[in-house]
This record gives structure tokens, sequence and C-alpha cells, in this order.
């Protein structure tokens, strides 16, 4: 079957960034192809936010062995979200002995935004210029006022809410009502204070109060607390909620779920994309379609992994890859250290529906602000998630408590509506050592396509950084009037966080970068790269955000060369 | 709610003249049997691998064992003296299973690392909402006194190895595909004692083998336990 159609526009992914350039681009005239790797979505069929543990099997947990047989490395994948989650028994990857990597990975129509954590933080200046305030790394080729309109647009389009904090390394933005605090984040508040440490309630992607005009088809949080498992209200921002709706309704946007990409196809003659290659999932059938303009929104390492494998003549190392700089520069942020233990004034009170605010309390970043604030052991900083109050599972009762019968069961109850707990989420130094290379041994999917091989470490930046927020957890949370039960943990392997970022950055010099200040390929004037893999350097806040911000910057951009003729 | 183009119809083109292959299949051990199942058309084969033998050929383990397909329409086929070459292998995320001492020829059981694991399961992952109410692994410290990372260095293990399979021949197996090139993913998500054991020694070996230096005769060693095993 021959086939003369080329779109304007080629998508590939449909989450945060590619539903953000689809609706972008059709706005503004672009006749634009979605391609998506997993299958659509159907919130009646596949949304079960409002089931409980005790309606189904196995109370939730699913049958025994699936999780570790079927979806390893899918770690906040449950019963009922199994189905946004790739099966990794189809979806391999490698890794060094000793070396893992947790690459959390939602190929569906909205990818990850079905299921996301919704903290939608700005970076700042300390973070788009961090080399410059510390010397290490590179700086972003943009600043924080480049990016402050878009940020500005993207929070009024998908609806967040905060406060207004006033702090420099956080900037503020335009929010909705945040959401309340808890009796025992109010307690935790206090105590950061008394430590001369901010806590803020979180920012979320959220509707808290009546939905825009434009917000069809979206309501205000309910607060059931189960955003994980598909928000049926879209109350919080996803693809399917926000910006493919909008997309659609222009009439120019075609959709493609259970399109797996090959690679980019390219021309022999100038070197430039022509289209994409790409395998139906089900039938397995292959396929070309024609396109004047590519945007990569398949997730950080998907994206990467597509740029890899589209070889060429004119780009034998991967498109747009001759300075060796794509895969380079992986990041993650790390958790997993913190402290825990419970309020005993808060002991034996009346429990509330404190789990349906699916939100809590940030303690943003205090370290390396300034001279004054400067850590001698390591460089940028981290923040801490903290919550506190009941919650439908009472976790701390397998290991705050002990002992076992009516005693034991009294415990729980009495405990039940005290337990407090903060987690870091750190900074990771970019570093070139940290990267992604297709498998040197051939190692395949299940469609035939060559796969990513993992290559990260923490440097010992990271491990002082560890150290450090484990002894100020339990220094904050003492001062709060908590009893600490535990400190420290384990830092989390990395991918685990699911904000892996960097492999395809940003840069004024196409020597140390894929990509312009626009996220245009240096290389490949036609392919932008407008999710994760742009970034530089990885700040400690979540990044969907800045990813949203970036795309509707580029897709400006896009707009604008295409008009004239550039691309 | 949004509707999605199933097929954009002569917006894409369809190429042809690609035989269909069959690429990668998985399985998981039970016991010594490598268990899985793949779709051709929507139809499910059960397959089984159990390596009889085991051998460093090249720096790489090799195993030697019998595949077995059942085809919807065939029933059982099996070929023997199928090679399964390892070229690759995954790390493992989570509660380290615990790397018991081998008593030769026989498969003690460790209740310490099934309850480990077991617990594992049950924990909550730690995501953005309402972080840090799920308690915090028992720390551990590195020898400057910083917390380690999970899952690396002495607490890794090998989750998943990618072997390749020698050719098959698919009139003999029953599948209508391409069966040329295979390359067999098996996960060590052990649920027995024996696959435990297994587990153990798969890990060792990697350690040995594909860990940049080749360690040859701590390879070894681990090749003898392998056959030992397999000879029950």
């Amino acid at each position: 079957m021959k086939s003369n159609k080329v779109f304007d526009a080629l998508i590939i992914g449909s989450g945060a960034s590619g539903g953000m350039a689809a609706k972008e681009l059709t706005a503004r005239g672009f006749d634009v192809l979605l391609l998506e790797a997993g299958p659509p979505v159907n919130p009646a069929r596949d949304f079960t936010h409002h089931a409980w543990p005790y309606q189904v099997m196995y109370r939730g947990f699913g049958p025994p062995g699936w999780k570790q047989q079927e979806q390893w490395m899918q770690d906040t994948a449950s019963h009922f979200s199994r189905h946004f989650y790739v099966k990794d028994s189809e979806h391999p990857y490698t890794t060094d002995p000793g070396k893992p990597f947790m690459w959390v990975r939602a190929r569906i129509v909205g990818g990850k935004t079905l299921h996301w954590g919704r903290l939608s933080w700005r970076l700042s200046d300390l973070d788009f210029k961090a080399a410059s305030h510390d010397g290490f790394g590179d700086d972003w080729p943009i600043s924080y006022s480049e990016l402050a309109p878009y940020y500005d647009r993207v929070e009024e389009f998908i609806g967040v809410s905060g406060n207004a904090d006033g702090l420099p390394h956080l900037p503020d933005g335009k929010y909705m009502p945040p959401m309340p605090l808890t009796c025992g984040e109010h307690l935790l508040r206090k105590g950061a204070e008394k430590t001369g440490r901010r806590a803020i309630s979180m920012r979320v992607a959220m509707l808290t109060s009546q939905p825009k005009s434009f917000m069809k088809g979206r309501r205000k949080c309910h607060y059931c607390g189960h955003c994980g498992d598909g928000c049926d209200v879209n109350a919080m921002f996803s693809s399917i909620a926000s910006t493919l709706p909008l997309a659609a309704a222009t009439g120019r946007l075609t959709l493609r779920p259970n399109s797996i990409v090959r690679h980019i196809v390219t021309d022999r003659n100038t070197g430039k994309a022509k289209g994409v290659a790409f395998i139906d999932r089900v039938t397995r059938d292959e396929y070309e379609v024609n396109a004047k303009v590519i945007v990569l929104a398949a997730s950080t390492l998907e994206s990467t992994r597509i740029l890899l494998n589209s070889r060429s003549e004119h780009h034998p190392q991967g498109l747009g890859n001759s300075s060796g700089m794509l895969g380079r520069y992986l990041v993650d942020h790390f958790g997993g250290i913190g402290a825990s233990g419970f309020f005993p004034m808060l002991a034996g009170r009346d429990p509330l529906n404190e789990d349906g605010k699916a939100t809590g309390v940030f303690i943003p970043r205090f370290r390396n602000l300034d001279q004054k604030t400067r850590h001698p052991k390591f460089l940028r900083g981290y923040g801490f998630e903290c919550g506190a109050g009941t919650s439908l599972f009472p976790g701390m009762a397998r290991r705050l408590i002990t002992g076992f019968g009516a005693d034991y069961k009294k415990q729980v109850r009495r405990f039940y509506t005290a337990p407090v707990g903060m987690t870091v989420r750190a900074a990771m130094l970019s570093r070139f050592e940290n990267y992604v290379e297709l498998d040197p041994s051939g190692v395949v999917d299940a469609w035939g396509i060559p796969v990513l091989k993992m290559h990260i470490q923490y440097s010992d930046n990271e491990r002082e950084m560890a150290k450090d927020a484990a002894e100020t957890s339990e220094e904050i949370l003492r001062a709060a009037g908590a009893e600490v039960v535990s400190t420290g943990g384990q830092m989390t392997a990395p991918g685990r966080i699911i904000h892996e970022l960097g492999t395809a950055r940003m840069g004024n010099d196409p020597k140390t970068s894929v990509l312009n200040r626009f996220n245009q390929m240096h290389e490949v004037k036609n392919v932008f790269v407008t999710d994760g893999a742009c970034f530089v350097s990885s700040a400690n806040q979540n990044p969907t955000l800045t990813i949203l911000a970036l795309t509707l910057r580029a897709c400006e951009y896009l707009a604008d060369e295409f008009k004239r003729g550039e691309l | 709610m949004l509707r999605e183009a199933e097929n954009p119809g002569s917006q894409v083109a369809r190429l042809t003249g690609n035989q269909r292959k069959l690429h990668s299949i998985h399985g998981v051990l039970r016991g010594r049997v490598v268990d899985g199942q793949f779709e051709v058309q929507g139809q499910p084969y059960r397959f089984s691998f159990v390596p009889t033998t085991a051998a460093l050929v090249v720096g790489r383990l090799v195993l030697t064992g019998r595949m077995t397909v059942y085809s919807p329409q065939l029933g059982m086929r099996f070929v023997d003296a199928v090679e399964a070459q390892a070229i690759a292998i995954q790390g493992g995320v989570g509660v380290s299973p615990v790397r018991r001492q081998l008593l030769t020829g026989t498969a003690q059981t460790s209740q310490t690392s099934t309850s480990e694991q077991k617990m594992e399961q049950e924990k909550g992952p730690e995501t953005d909402l309402q972080p840090g109410l799920h308690p915090f692994e028992t720390p551990r410290l590195d020898e400057l006194g910083r917390p380690v990372v999970e899952s690396t260095g002495p607490l890794s293990f090998a989750g998943v190895l990618y072997f390749n399979l020698s050719p098959l021949n698919d009139l003999t197996l029953g599948v209508p595909l391409d069966l040329s090139k295979v390359q067999l993913n098996l996960r060590l998500a052990p649920t027995d004692d024996l696959a435990r054991d297994l587990q153990t020694i798969f890990s060792r070996m990697t350690d040995a083998l594909y860990d940049g230096v080749i360690d040859e005769s701590a390879a070894r060693e681990q090749v003898e336990e392998l056959n030992r095993i397999f000879k029950f």
C-alpha cells in the first residue's frame, strides 16, 4: 500500500509533552499525526479509582507473583492501575551487574499523566544557571525570565493549586487555592520553622476551585485520594482530560494508538527527517508515514532510544549525534532517605479522611542557596516531601508497632491517626559518565527493536547529600514534637523516582549538546525533542511543569520557523 | 471523550515483504524449568525450556536443553539440544535475595529470603502521595557513614538474564513464525527453593562474567553447581 500523505507534524508520544505539543500545533493550524505506542484508554472501563481493596481478590495486591514476574520494575503499579504500565516482559533493557536502573514506563494514550504525582514546581535561575553558581557542569541555554511566561500559561491551563510563598529559588506562579494541611502537617510546618526552614503546601496540578471555561469536562477534586488509579472527574491534569480533547476538537489531530516507532526515516540527500517507521503493536504489521516536522515526546529514554536507533548514512551514530552527546548526562532524583515516626499528641483521636487529600507539605531546598547556606561536602540541594495523618492502609502497623493479638490491634487503632514522615527529593549531578546506549550485545524487545543499556551510578556528592538529609529530617521531626521511629533508609536505585532526565540535552554548542535552546536538534532542523531528555541538569524539583513549559515554548518557535520555511 | 483513529487508512503506508519473526520470548523459573508464553495472531503458545547442562563458551554461559512448545492447534512439540547463550543481564531492584552458601547437590530452604521478599511485596511504593507514611528500610551505611543505595553493589542481584537461542525450526515446533533468531528473557522471580538457589548462582555468575573483567575460575565454580543441580 502506498501513501503520499505528508502530515505537517508528527508527534511521538501522548503524555505530558506530546499532548501539549498536539494541542499547541493543532491550534496553530498544523495537520498533526500523533503516534502512541500503547493502547487507547477508556476511563469508564479502565479507571477503578473508587474501588475498595476488599472488593477485589487479593485486597488489591494482585495475584501472587504477578508483579515479580510481569511488572517488576513498574513499582507504582497496583492491581487497580497495572494496565497503565508496560509489561517488563515485553519491554526489556539491560544493565551491568550491581548497577540496576528502575525504568517505570506507561505505554497508553495519556502516558504517565494518568497516574503522575502532580507536583508542579518551577525551576529558578539557581537551577538554570547552577553551573555559574557553583562551578559544576553546564548552565542551561535559557534563563528563568525566558521560561516564566510559559510557566504562567501552563499553570493557568492545567490548573495548579498552591500558595504564593515568596521563595526566590522556588518562584511563585498562578494558583488555585491550596489543599488544606492536616493537623500533623501543621505541627510539622511549625517544627521546620523552629529549625529555620520553610514548609509550604505542595503545589499540585489538581483543580481546587471551579474549572475555567476552557477546562471542559473537568471538575473540582472531590478528595477521594485515588489519583494514581485514574481520575474520572478529571480534577487532576492529564493529557486525556486536557490537551488531547482540545487538539481533537480542531479536527486536525489524527491519533493512532498501538504504534511503536522503530526509527525516524531520513532523506538520503539532505539528512533531514522525512517520516517514521513504526510497527502496529497488535498486528505486528510495519508502516511508514511521512511528515514535515517530527516532535519526539516519547519520554526521556524512549525518545533517546528512537534517536539512537535512527542510524543512517548521514547519521551513523544515531540521528543528530555526531557530537556523541546523545545518551549522555542521564540523571534521576533520589529518594528513600528521611525520617518517620508519630505525634503522641495526635494518637487516639478520631480518624478523619486525611489521605483523600492527595498532597502534603514540602520543605523546599535550604542548602547551597548562597554563601551563608553553603554546605562543605556537597553541591546543589534537596527538598523534603512530607505527610502526616491517617491513610487507608495503616502502613505504620507493620514496623512501627510490635506485638500481636488484641493488644496489637489496640495499638494500631491508637497510632493510626498519628503517623508522620518525610522523604527526600534530591538533585543528582549531571555527569558525562552516566549514559545510555543501544545494548551492545544485541538485545531486542518483543518487536525486534534494539533496547537500551543503562549506565548510571550516584557520586560522592549524592551520598553526602543523603547523609545530610537523614540527619536533618530527624532534627526537623524532633523539633515538631514527633517521636522518631526510623531515620535514614537507603538511597533509591536510579530510576525509582521516575524523574529520569537528560540524554539529549539542550545547549548553545553543538559539540556538547544535542538540542538548541528551542529543543530543536542542532543537526536535524525538522526534529524537536520536547520531553525530559532535553534537561541540562535535574534541580531537585519535579520536572513535569518545566517539560510542559518547554514544550509550549518549543512549539511556538517551531510554528514560526515552519511559517518562514526554515524547517 | 477523546476518540482515536484506530486506522488512519491510506494516510500511512504499510510495508510488505517482511517475514514475521518471533523476536523475543519471556519466561520465569519454576524449579529449574523456564516457563512462559507468547502470542501469535492472538493465539497463546506456552513454552518451556529445561536446561540439562551448563558450560562456559568463550566467556559466556551456555545452557543446553529441551525446548517444548504447546501449540493450540498441534499440541506439544519439542526440540532437544537447544543452546541458550547468555548475552546480557538486567539487575534486579528490591530486597536482595539472601545469597546462601549452597550445600553440594542439595537445595536448602531459606525462610529469611522468602519473608523479606514478601515484606517488600507488601510495602507500598514510595510515591508523591503522602510520602513518608511508609516506614523506611533498615538503614545500611557505607564505610564513611553514608546511606547505601538499594539493590546495588553487595545488595545487588540478577533480575533478568537474556539468552540467544540457537536457531529453532518453526515447522518442527509448529509455530507459524520465523524462529531463526529468538531471544529468551529469563526473569528470575523465584517462588520455590530450587529457583532461589539458581538465582543465587546466576547472580554470582553474572558478577564473574558480565561486569568488565572476567573471572573465569569463579564462573567455572558456578557452572559446576549448575550441572550438579541439573543432574537431579
